[in-house]
């Protein structure tokens, strides 16, 4: 007797089909399980026969054979518990075998027959309605993560038998209504209410300023100044002030947080631009992901969003030299003896640093660096990574009479309008050209977009020739005057964008 | 074997904590018998520790060795002056525990010429960096010789910018002459390896820099000097050691002043207190040299920016300008000052750094440039 059951399998953040199959005929009793699987699957016979007996089915004394097809491709994760059990079922004829026709099925077991949830079930939802599924099976931890997908039926189970009992018939569960437009509604009626919000910063004009700019052209940025800046503050704001999500990046940035298994299970759609802040100690594989299965790391959880790296120069230059290919390629690919997986990295860097190991710099009076110690300080951060920063900003202390200054400060939505406009611009600058961001120009494109003038091309050649500007230095300032021209919707660079642009570059 | 080898020897034997080496050597007779004379022997007629003599007893080795170290020194264009020698400046001829000898690469100061000292924090402010300049340049104008120790900071603002006045400038290092310290000062020590200026030491080449070797090089620049001149000293600054140094030689001690609220300023304000001369601005140190005019207090160092300067600048521009000091600001502060925008500040700051009214000192702090050193 042979049936199969479709469940899924994760690689990177991706789903793919797997047909779990069985098959129990006569021969030397015993349960194995096939299929190029890791321990945790292969683990999963004991934790079947034991949750089967519990649940009130006695296996046969046969020789049962689970398999899970394609073979050639590595397995692992406890999703597979449930779709074995019911396709050892199956076979036993407990259960109707065309009852598991189109049904996509996942869960872990425990001893006691529960089903418990697990990881990665967006991704294998969006992947089972690839297929046609029409159903799918899961457990009901996960059942709000699942209806996160339209036009298919999710049942949530909490238990072996239950899942029985629904396909034999004899148990019914409503299916779940899918929730992705009311949260989609709910998030752009209510403008997305950040935790943290532009209101909440007096002073700091400068900095305010430069993360509008930054924000806007998705421009990498860094901002130096004295502890009790408020620098970490700033950047917790930037989420605030950039675009809200689209259906399809709402979409992308939960898969990822699925598959670490760090969505909410009552409200699991993300929307909301992630604000991921890593540790300075932090290595490598904590920043990019990785791992014998691969995971996502801080730059995949940042998707969309803004990293935030604090305290900048006390991070390895082995984690730091790690970003460079995913601010590159906005995206990770790792690669395992079979496999390589690919997870989404396109996010915002922002950094923060003290001037000099004390804070005080350049203010002499205060500060008690010497001018090696701090030449060494600032020397921790290379100069490729460096490089890839487009925006510097010095944030001051705040003094008490900004802080009880009466006016408020603008709000993140008003300057979340700005931004959307010039990001407006930007789309329809580089609609088919597979970019989206001023930050995102190759030399070509900057060639292009942000032609100069001659007399803006005479002011740059002089400012160039002052602050002894690289040939990368250069285009940077032209891709931020792009942006800031942008956000006073000029056509062309002005004078005023290249003033303040240069104003912004990274000077270390 | 020359005496000189022997001179030469003694005078490697410096290494930042012997006494009064030259009557040391006269009480063994001479640099030869000293080199022959035992450890004990040393002990008894000489009435040194026991490690100092041990440590003269390491140091003998091989006198041929010694021979060719010494003729080595010609190709790398140092020259050795013994105290004995005609050549060796008479200033330092008299000096409370004077060099056994120098190591000079270039020249030695002129002795017939005014030398003036310049020294300081070595992480100064705007402030002194701009009166290091001032001094350094201005008196090096007026022929002054401008001795310091090539250090980061004032020391080293002062010479650079004496010797980019086209005066003469002269170091004096804590390290072997050969030996850039600190490295940063590369161009410097070019320069002053140049023609007419010098850089002097009396460590043999080779020698690295060690914190102990800096303290007894200071009396060397104190007593190279006529006139020394502090600009900027924390209250327990290594300058103030100088200053020690410079009054036991009975040299002029001047302090440019700062602020009492500065820290910078503390062992500055300190010596004026306990009576260094007050220097107000070039006059006031060439009238100690004897060489100046009458000083007039009311004249400003600075000289006010002029309509020549600002002609073609948009008014509103020129606003930015008018409030920035020599104090670095942040471009938050200079917009709050000038009752601009932030962004127009930037803008602004930039478009006068173009005309060198503006100076980005730091990474987004703002000095004006607008300020000339007034003629005198």
């Amino acid at each position: 007797m042979f049936c199969s059951v479709l469940s899924g399998g994760i690689r990177g953040i991706e789903s793919f089909p797997v047909n779990v199959e069985c098959d129990i005929s006569n021969g030397m009793p015993g349960f194995d399980i096939v299929g190029y699987v890791g321990g945790e699957v292969r683990e999963a016979r004991d934790r079947i026969r034991t949750s089967l007996r519990n649940a009130g089915f006695s296996l046969p004394i046969a020789r049962i054979t689970v398999n899970l097809s394609p073979g050639d491709v590595k397995k692992s994760g406890t999703g597979f518990d449930l779709p074995m059990a019911l396709s050892v079922l199956s076979c036993m004829q407990v259960i109707d075998d065309s009852s598991l026709d189109g049904v996509f099925v996942a869960g872990e077991l425990s001893l006691s027959g529960e089903v418990c949830p697990t990881k990665g079930i967006l991704p294998m939802i969006l992947m089972a309605k690839k297929h046609g599924v029409r159903k799918c099976i899961i457990p009901i931890a996960n059942s709000k993560e699942g209806s996160v997908v339209e036009d298919i039926k999710i049942y949530g189970v909490s238990s072996l038998k239950e899942a029985v009992g629904f396909l034999g018939g004899s148990y019914a569960i409503d299916p779940i209504k899918s929730h992705l437009r009311r949260d989609l509604e709910a998030a752009g009626t209510s403008g997305n209410t950040y935790e943290y919000d532009f209101s909440r910063i007096k002073g700091q004009k400068m900095a305010r300023r430069g993360a509008e700019i930054a924000a806007s052209g998705l421009h990498n940025m860094i901002m130096t100044g004295p502890p009790g800046s408020g620098k970490t503050l700033i950047a917790k704001c930037i989420p605030s002030i950039m675009p809200s999500l689209s259906e399809e990046e709402c979409l992308g940035v939960s898969a990822v947080y699925s598959v670490r298994g760090a969505l909410s299970s009552e409200d699991p759609l993300i929307t909301k631009r992630p604000f991921v802040a890593a540790h300075s100690s932090s290595t490598d594989i904590s920043l990019v992901g990785g791992g014998a299965v691969p995971r996502p790391g801080a730059v995949s959880l940042a998707h969309k969003g803004v990293l935030f790296l604090d305290e900048i120069p006390e991070f390895s230059r082995k984690a730091l030299e790690a970003l460079r290919q995913p601010l590159e390629d906005r995206e990770v690919h790792i690669t395992r003896n079979r496999d390589t997986c690919t997870f989404p990295a396109d996010f915002m860097l922002v950094a923060a640093m003290n001037p000099c190991p004390c804070g005080n710099w350049p203010d002499m009076n205060k500060c008690t660096c010497t001018d090696a110690v701090r030449t060494k300080y600032i020397s921790k951060i290379s100069g490729p990574f460096m490089d890839r920063m487009d925006i510097c900003i010095v944030a001051r202390k705040v003094s008490p009479f900004d802080m009880q200054a009466k006016d408020s400060p603008e709000d993140s939505a008003s300057i979340r309008r700005r931004v959307i406009k010039a990001c407006e611009i930007q789309k329809r600058r580089f609609s088919g050209l597979g970019i989206s961001f001023n930050s995102q120009m190759g030399n070509r494109e900057i060639e292009k977009f942000c032609a100069l003038k001659d007399a803006e091309l005479s002011l740059m050649k002089e400012l160039s020739l002052k602050n002894g500007m690289s040939a990368r230095t250069y285009y940077r300032v032209l891709k931020v005057a792009r942006t800031i021209a942008d956000l006073s919707g000029q056509e062309n660079i002005t004078e005023e964008a290249l003033m303040e642009a240069v104003r912004l570059k990274v000077s270390f | 074997m020359e005496e000189r080898i022997y001179d030469y020897w003694v005078a490697t034997l410096q290494d930042g904590y012997i006494g009064d080496i030259v009557n040391m050597v006269d009480t063994a007779g001479g640099a030869r018998p000293l080199f022959e004379m035992s450890e004990k022997e040393m002990k008894e007629r000489l009435g040194i520790t026991e490690r100092l003599a041990g440590y003269i007893g390491e140091r003998k080795g091989d006198i041929s060795l010694i021979e060719e170290k010494y003729y080595r020194l010609a190709a790398k264009k140092i020259c050795y002056v013994n105290h004995t020698d005609a050549d060796f400046p008479d200033k330092l001829r008299y000096i409370p525990s004077r060099p056994y000898g120098l190591f000079v690469k270039g020249s030695l100061p002129d002795l017939d010429k005014p030398s003036v000292a310049i020294v300081g924090a070595r992480q100064c402010s705007e402030y002194g960096r701009i009166m290091a300049e001032y001094f350094g340049s201005r008196l090096a104008g007026e022929g002054v010789q401008i001795i310091s120790g090539m250090a980061w900071g004032i020391d080293g603002i002062s010479q650079m910018a004496a010797v980019n006045a086209g005066g003469r400038s002269f170091a004096v290092l804590g390290c072997g002459v050969d030996i850039t310290y600190p490295v940063k000062n590369r161009i410097l020590y070019n320069r002053l390896c140049e023609d007419g200026n010098g850089i002097v030491s009396e460590y043999a080449p080779g020698t690295p820099a060690e914190s102990r070797r800096f303290p007894p090089r200071n009396r060397i620049i104190s007593g190279l000097c006529d006139v020394l001149i502090v600009v900027e000293a924390r209250a327990r600054s290594g300058t103030l050691i100088t200053v020690d140094m410079a009054v036991d030689q009975g040299r002029c001690v001047m302090v440019v002043p700062g602020r009492l609220t500065d820290d910078l300023s503390v062992g500055c304000l300190n010596l004026l207190y306990q009576g260094a001369l007050l220097a107000t601005g070039t006059e006031s140190v060439l009238e100690q040299l004897g060489i100046g005019r009458q000083m007039n207090m009311t004249d400003y160092i600075f000289e006010e920016t002029s309509s020549q300067d600002t002609a073609g600048i948009p008014l509103d521009i020129q606003k930015v300008a008018k409030v920035l000091t020599i104090d670095p600001s942040g471009i938050e502060e200079i917009a709050q000052r000038a009752g601009v925008s932030e962004s127009f500040a930037a803008v602004a700051l930039t478009k006068l750094e173009l005309k060198n009214l503006a100076k980005e000192i730091s990474p987004g702090f703002f000095t004006g440039s607008g300020h000339r050193f007034r003629d005198i």
